[in-house]
């Protein structure tokens, strides 16, 4: 029990800790960060031209998983990145469509701006 | 070459001309139009509307900085007529266009003894509250107008800010938590029972697997349980994120209804 407690307080706490971090401009280790980010950003550009392009089966939601994933690592830092497209990977299933809405072209619209920016109010109230 | 007045040395710059470039939608032409006719025909009643109307345009150009440096004209002259009050009215529209919602409050508080903005803004102000999600302000702002003002708005508004105050919330700490101890609990705990069930076959899957692999395939195993760990760690914060679009979500909601249902809203009263 006392393990369950301390797992979730550490795991919890990481969140936070990973939520908390600025974008990669601004952070301290602002080099390693972006190395970390550029990486990423050349292996999933590689899956959209190498792989992704290949499969007839195309993303239902959009942006794609691939390209929601290559926008969080762009705009905010890696390990954040790295959950967000971890989790749009998993809620890319048969229930996404209860609980996005669609676009013309019938896909499921589910921008990273939800998630970055969801507690920040809209500027614009029309 | 023509010169400033026009083909012949006639004036172009008539409300007329104006008026019809401001219905084509060409607003910003619109906005020249009304203020060279202001300029031209200086100091009477016809130049306060001319402004009026030239802070009208760039308003739809949503040129907000621009339309309240012009609508300043109308109430600078000293005037304290039903122009003026509009106009007034239309500068804290324009702080609350630009999201200056403290600024849109002070504006109205200081208006509090005009007379002929008083009440719209006290409205204005409410709406300021309501947006930025200070109900129990918005509620008694609203209270404090006559329930019958603006087309039964602010009776109908009371109601809403009332519903406002008890949306159901959820509490990214405790999503974030649950998800740690169960994963996909928090994603239920905000109803998404079918990521919830993804996210825990998933997790459960990759690290039941590197565990049963463990003694057969250890670099299989750790594979696995490095994969487990990502997944579980993206469980986390999709349920912490997912909790706070939760949030966001109702109070958009809330007020998409308010904007849809109210019969009047703050940028339909002085729509000259």
């Amino acid at each position: 029990m006392r393990l369950i407690i301390i797992i979730t307080i550490t795991c919890s706490s990481i969140v936070f800790a990973v939520d908390s971090l600025e974008t990669p401009d601004t952070l301290v280790s602002a080099r390693k960060a972006n190395t970390l980010s550029v990486c990423a950003s050349i292996l999933l550009k590689g899956y959209k031209k190498g792989i992704s392009n290949l499969e007839t089966h195309e993303c239902p939601m959009t942006p794609s998983c691939s390209e929601f994933a290559l926008e969080a690592f762009r705009r905010t830092n890696p390990l954040k990145a790295l959950f967000l497209a971890v989790d749009r990977l998993t809620r890319d299933n048969s229930f996404a469509k209860y609980y996005y809405p669609k676009n013309e072209k019938g896909k499921l619209v589910d921008p990273l701006d939800r998630y970055i920016k969801c507690d920040k109010k809209p500027r614009r109230y029309y | 070459m023509l010169n400033a007045a026009g083909p012949g040395g006639l004036s172009s710059a008539t409300p007329g001309f104006a008026e019809k470039l401001d219905s084509l939608g060409e607003y910003d032409r619109a906005a020249v139009e009304y203020l060279r006719f202001a300029y031209e025909n200086p100091g009477g009643e016809k130049a306060r509307w001319a402004f009026f109307r030239a802070g009208r345009s760039l308003e739809r150009a949503n040129k907000f900085e621009q339309a309240a440096a012009v609508y300043n004209e109308v109430t600078s002259s000293g005037v304290a007529d039903s122009l003026a009050g509009a106009a007034c009215y239309r500068i804290a529209l324009t702080y609350f266009s630009r999201g200056r919602l403290n600024d849109v409050i002070a504006y109205a508080d200081d208006a509090r003894f005009d007379t002929t903005c008083a009440d719209p803004l006290n409205y204005l102000a409410a709406w300021a509250y309501f947006f930025g999600r200070d109900y129990p302000a918005a509620e008694s702002t609203f209270f404090l107008l006559e329930p019958e003002s603006f087309d039964s708005s602010a009776g109908f508004m009371v109601t809403v800010s009332e519903k406002g105050q008890y949306l159901p919330r959820r509490s990214p700490f405790l999503a974030a938590s649950m998800s740690a101890l169960l994963p996909g609990a928090g994603k239920a705990y905000c109803g998404r029972w079918g990521d919830a069930l993804v996210n825990l076959v998933a997790v459960a899957g990759m690290l039941g697997g590197a565990y049963a692999l463990w003694e057969d395939d250890r670099s299989f195993a750790v594979g696995l349980a490095i994969s487990g760990g990502i997944f579980y760690g993206g469980n986390i914060y999709g349920s912490y994120v997912g909790a706070r679009w939760f949030n966001e979500e109702k109070h958009r909601e809330l007020y998409r209804y308010a904007r849809e249902r109210v019969p009047k809203r703050p940028e339909e009263l002085y729509d000259y």
